[in-house]
């Protein structure tokens, strides 16, 4: 998980595609219409057709493909009980679970992986509290101060014989080794962090940067495909598709 | 390990929705309560949601990592504990790791072991050195977690009764009991909660006794 996040970083950090280029608030139009069709559509062909769509969407964002399919396969394995559970019988039930959710999955890393973080948490700050919305920004550039640190720990645990990878008690104990020097670090860190924002001149606000809001006629691209899956949703309903 | 990972368009909307709205009252509670908080305790806040999703790398076999929230819970404290929960599914959530629109009820789950992690530490450190404690804290609140895991699951088969209906390809529609099938999903994945609970308590036992051997002012 924690070389994903890194990886979706560079992604959004680096792409120059219309995507990319498309403010925040668009793409999150994209998104909730997205979730609007995952949320009321029944038909898995219809949200088969959803998921090739988002695919092209990546393919146009040059994200890679296949590790962007394999990040947003990942929560099925995690949901594969839930999918087990609710099975009737049916081929339709579980491909429409499993298409909801690589839906909902790939609309959320295309999101990412094409919005560099400030921009991706600026408008949620706007809108939340202080505590929330700082936080937000603040974990998520904590978490790269720690990521090394972190994988750095788990190799010396592997190499040591300290992790074998099979969740036995050792290992955790292991493990809770190691996480307790993190949070000492965490606790430095946050330390740190704090005075460098009282130098800085901290007015209690952390994230004030604008470019979410920055339209322009790239904008209409993720607006478009959000009009569209809409209109789809809207005329699958008429047709008797919906739930 | 008591995430509720479960993707977006499974659950009722008016159980998601009724998620979000729960979760939008619990943080501005939170922020109402911590709003005279100095600055370093947002920057503690983001650095241990932070190390909780780094914690998210350890694996507990093939279907399960652990999620470190009970300690969490016990540093911060239960309001900040909260909140870290949110910031931290939230992170997934964009990730795809775990729904946006279950975003409330994956907050509230793991927010009631955070939540609650605290005040059980208190009440079991009146008997148990720190490490013990921390032990039985953590199942404590993963069990209230679990709580509220299973909570969501009878609102979803009381909201949904007919469960997942859908015209099949041949014209009959089928239909999923949802009851039924609740009972099933909390079958498969007891096991799971029951080895994700032990795990946990080793990890916080161990994380705690390291805390209360070399910086004991950072433990309540």
């Amino acid at each position: 998980m924690n070389s994903d996040v890194a990886l979706v970083d560079t992604w959004a950090a680096s792409g120059r595609s219309p995507f990319h280029r498309a403010s925040a608030l668009s793409k999150m139009a994209f998104l909730a219409a997205i979730l609007f069709a995952v949320v009321t559509v029944q038909d898995p062909v219809a949200l088969g057709a959803v998921a090739l769509l988002l695919v092209l969407c990546l393919a146009v964002a040059r994200v890679p493909v296949g590790p962007a399919l394999l990040l947003a396969l990942y929560p099925l394995l995690f949901s594969s009980l839930f999918v087990l559970s609710r099975w009737d019988g049916t081929w339709q039930t579980p491909a429409t679970l499993v298409l909801r959710a690589l839906d909902g999955s790939l609309a959320a890393v295309l999101l990412v992986a094409t919005t560099p973080y400030p921009d991706l948490f600026a408008p949620i700050a706007r809108v939340t509290p202080r505590l929330l919305g700082d936080g937000l920004f603040l974990t998520y550039r904590a978490f790269f101060g720690l990521l090394h640190r972190a994988e750095r720990t788990w190799t010396a645990l592997r190499l040591r014989g300290g992790l074998s990878g099979r969740g036995l008690p050792k290992d955790l104990r292991h493990a809770g080794d190691g996480l307790g020097q993190l949070v000492l670090h965490s606790y430095d860190r946050s330390r740190r962090l704090y005075e460098v924002m009282q130098i800085r001149g901290h007015s209690g606000r952390v994230c004030g940067c604008r470019h979410w809001a920055h339209f322009t006629a790239i904008d209409f691209l993720p607006l478009a495909l959000a009009v569209v899956v809409v209109a789809g949703v809207v005329v699958l309903t008429r047709n008797g598709g919906l739930r | 390990m008591t995430h509720l990972h479960i993707a977006d368009g499974v659950l009722p909307v008016p159980l998601w929705l009724g998620g979000l709205l729960v979760m939008a009252g619990l943080v501005g509670f939170v922020a109402w309560r911590h709003r005279n908080d100095r600055a370093d305790r947002l920057t503690l806040l983001a650095s241990l949601a932070a190390l909780m999703l780094a914690a998210m790398a350890v694996p507990l076999g093939p279907l399960g990592h652990l999620s470190f929230a009970p300690v969490v819970g016990i540093l911060l404290g239960s309001g900040l504990g909260f909140l870290a929960a949110v910031v931290v599914n939230a992170i997934l959530a964009f990730l795809g790791h775990g729904g946006i629109t279950v975003l409330g009820l994956n907050a509230l789950v793991l927010g009631a072991a955070t939540a609650s992690a605290r005040p059980f530490h208190r009440l079991a450190r009146t008997r148990l050195e720190p490490g013990p404690a921390a032990a039985v804290a953590s199942i404590a609140a993963g069990l209230v977690s679990v709580a509220a895991l299973w909570a969501v699951l009878a609102c979803a088969s009381a909201l949904e009764p007919a469960g997942i209906a859908h015209a099949a390809t041949d014209g009959h529609a089928h239909e999923a009991d949802a009851l039924g099938s609740t009972g099933r999903f909390l079958a498969f994945a007891s096991p799971f909660w029951l080895l994700g609970l032990a795990a946990e308590a080793i990890v916080a036992a161990s994380v705690v006794g390291f805390l209360a051997r070399v910086r004991p002012e950072l433990l309540p």
